[in-house]
């Protein structure tokens, strides 16, 4: 007997700026309730940007023991608490599970960044010896996936991406591969939480942040009057599984399948050659076995900076027409999620798919000129069976991933 | 300039900023306790470490045996104290506030005769010639990691007008002297009983002045948190 080898979502659980569980983020999506306000956890007024997406309340101290919050990153906190959800969406407890059957991969694009701004703070104002030891481990790219896999007891193949935005689907591009090679269950997805003092300054220096005070009409991809991006925390972790394990435990037929993966890296700039979001589109949809046509909407990566909306809008028109498939952007209420922000979106999808919803793109007011996209501006009644995501990270990463009904 | 000598609610506190274990001086009463059965992982310990130098302005001591056992790395902070000028060889201080009435803790620790169900280190206590105001007694430890058994007699005069209670070895054994001076003081939140201990080792003594001293200060850190738990439980009882 062929194993039946498609890759299902069999759970899902979101942390987002506009609700701290998948349901409150979901319902807040679904009603346009935006997540964006003035940074509350350190003083910005020194900064030229003034918003940010931050999680309320997602309660680590409830659900993680405090040895473990001593030793890491909000980032990584996000990380555990979904992880565990999603297990627990899935029905799977990892105990009668074989170690080595389970991987965990997920992504980052700044790892511990607030845990690693205080330890530097202490090497600065008071020396070496004073950096606490678990800075050897809580900054690190890889600690998410590592806390993860320790608390959980997998052993299987792990690892991380890193692709700053992008770097959320290429996580479970990977997943898909360890369930081909010898995972039967793979936690996936990403978290971040980039908005300590540091990190935002990193942020704020690529010149990519709208400098806007007014929440509601601050992160406004594809529109006439976009300046730029509010950043943001959160993510969603997945399990996902071959469908032939989520059949054979007799639990439900998961959210969606993994049907199409592809990424792509942009040319040199400045050499005129056609960036790479438009050959991720068309290797995902090829790797899918999907006609452009049947897909039903378009999850877009809407950077919110003209210039990058334009060449998103040409690479969606190129491959499906002008104005031919739906197009939404519901993160412009949370802001972007850096690693978190593609998952987040692949979360929606799913959530798509199960409830014949498209959520909207509440921030628009008028398509900037050239963006020749149908995008859907409230929330509307649809089937979903087929639903393209697209993500870029800064300098040159572009990955897209078909997700279908099961 | 010297110290105070580390409380054992102050190093549990010490190892919950460093580890985030959330102890309570009672989880560090056994002495063998590991670090690792507390949960706390190596770089845990080596943040409780880091913090202990920090406190006390130490030098780092890369070469450190970062101990297993809690009361181990006590004793180990004690000694690098002592080497360093920091705690007093022969001359240990060290309170604790019981949160229980007076006449309950002076009667409870001065029942010399109950100390083995008090402390954790004694397995006998015999009364050898009572008067009014003192008590001349033998005391015998629980054999140690050699099979010894230390045994000695002290004497011990009760002030209760002033709450004081002054002991000294007559019988001296390994020490060339070795005094106590109990006194006890109502504070806020209880009853505040301070050991103040001064002493010297023999030369052919098995160990010099300074480890005792280390060893001292690390004992009366656990029988102090010891006391206390044992005698608000039984004032608990007894109210």
């Amino acid at each position: 007997m062929t194993k039946n080898r498609r890759t299902v979502f069999s759970g899902v659980s979101a942390i987002a700026p506009n609700g701290s569980t998948t349901k409150e983020f979901w319902d807040a999506t679904l009603n346009g309730v935006s997540g964006i306000g003035p940074i509350s956890t350190f003083d910005a007024s020194g900064y030229p940007v003034r918003l940010a997406g931050q999680v309320a309340d997602f309660a680590p101290r409830d659900s993680i023991d405090g040895r473990l919050m001593v030793q890491t990153d909000r980032w990584t906190q996000l990380g555990l608490v979904a992880a565990a959800r999603a297990l627990e969406d899935a029905e799977i407890d990892p105990a009668a599970l074989d170690e080595y059957d389970m991987s965990v991969i997920t992504a980052t694009s700044s790892g511990g960044n607030e845990f690693g701004q205080r330890e530097i703070q202490k090497l600065w104002d008071k020396g070496a010896r004073y950096v606490g030891p678990y800075q050897s481990i809580a900054w690190f790219y890889a600690a998410t996936t590592g806390q993860i896999s320790i608390r959980h007891g997998m052993k299987g193949a792990c690892g991380v991406l890193v692709g700053e935005q992008a770097g959320g689907l290429d996580a479970l591009g990977q997943a898909r591969r360890a369930l081909v090679d010898d995972a039967t269950t793979v936690v996936s997805g990403g978290t971040d939480a980039p908005l300590g003092p540091y990190a935002l300054a990193c942020h704020v220096s690529s010149r990519l942040l709208t400098e806007r005070q007014d929440p509601v009409r601050a992160y406004r991809p594809f529109d006439a009057e976009a300046d730029g991006y509010v950043a943001g925390e959160g993510g969603a972790i997945f399990i996902l599984e071959a469908e032939d394990t989520v059949r054979a435990r007799d639990a439900g037929p998961g959210y969606g399948v993994l049907a199409g993966y592809a990424a792509t890296f942009d040319p040199r700039p400045g050499s005129g050659r056609e960036p790479g979001l438009r050959r991720a589109i068309v290797r995902a949809l090829a790797d899918a076995r999907v006609d452009p046509s049947e897909v039903d909407v378009v999850f877009a990566d809407g950077l919110g900076v003209p210039e990058a909306d334009r060449a998103e809008a040409e690479a969606i028109s190129a491959v499906f027409g002008a104005r031919r498939v739906p197009v939404t952007v519901p993160k412009c209420l949370v802001g972007r999620l850096h690693a978190g922000g593609a998952p987040l979106d692949v979360a929606m999808a799913l959530l798509s798919i199960r409830d014949s919803v498209i959520p909207g793109t509440p921030s628009l007011g008028e398509l900037a000129p050239g963006i020749d996209l149908d995008v859907v501006r409230e929330t509307r009644q649809a089937t979903v069976r087929t639903a393209l995501v697209l993500a870029r990270g800064f300098e040159g990463f572009n990955a897209a991933v078909v997700i279908r009904s099961v | 300039m010297t110290v105070t000598v580390i409380s054992l609610d102050e190093y549990a506190e010490l190892i919950n900023r460093a580890s985030g274990a959330g102890l309570t001086a009672d989880q560090l009463l056994d002495e063998t306790v590991s670090f690792d059965s507390l949960g706390v992982d190596s770089l845990g310990v080596l943040g409780v470490v880091s913090e202990l130098e920090q406190r006390y302005g130490l030098e780092p001591d890369s070469g450190a045996d970062h101990s297993k056992s809690a009361t181990a790395l006590l004793f180990a902070l004690n000694r690098r104290l002592v080497d360093a000028g920091l705690l007093t060889a022969g001359h240990t201080e060290q309170s604790i506030v019981i949160d229980a009435p007076y006449d309950e803790v002076w009667r409870q620790t001065n029942d010399v005769a109950a100390w083995p169900e008090l402390f954790s280190e004694y397995a006998k206590a015999e009364i050898l010639q009572t008067a009014e105001n003192s008590v001349t007694f033998r005391l015998s430890m629980h054999p140690d990691e050699n099979g010894t058994v230390w045994s000695w007699v002290s004497e011990r005069t009760l002030d209760p007008e002033t709450g004081t209670v002054r002991a000294r070895r007559v019988e001296t054994g390994p020490f060339e002297f070795m005094d106590i001076v109990w006194t006890y003081r109502k504070v806020e939140g209880g009853v505040e009983m301070r050991w103040v201990q001064d002493f010297a080792m023999k030369p052919q003594a098995p160990v010099d002045t300074e480890t005792m001293t280390a060893r001292i200060s690390t004992n009366s850190s656990l029988q102090l948190a010891l006391i206390r738990r044992r005698v608000e439980e039984r004032a608990r009882l007894a109210a």
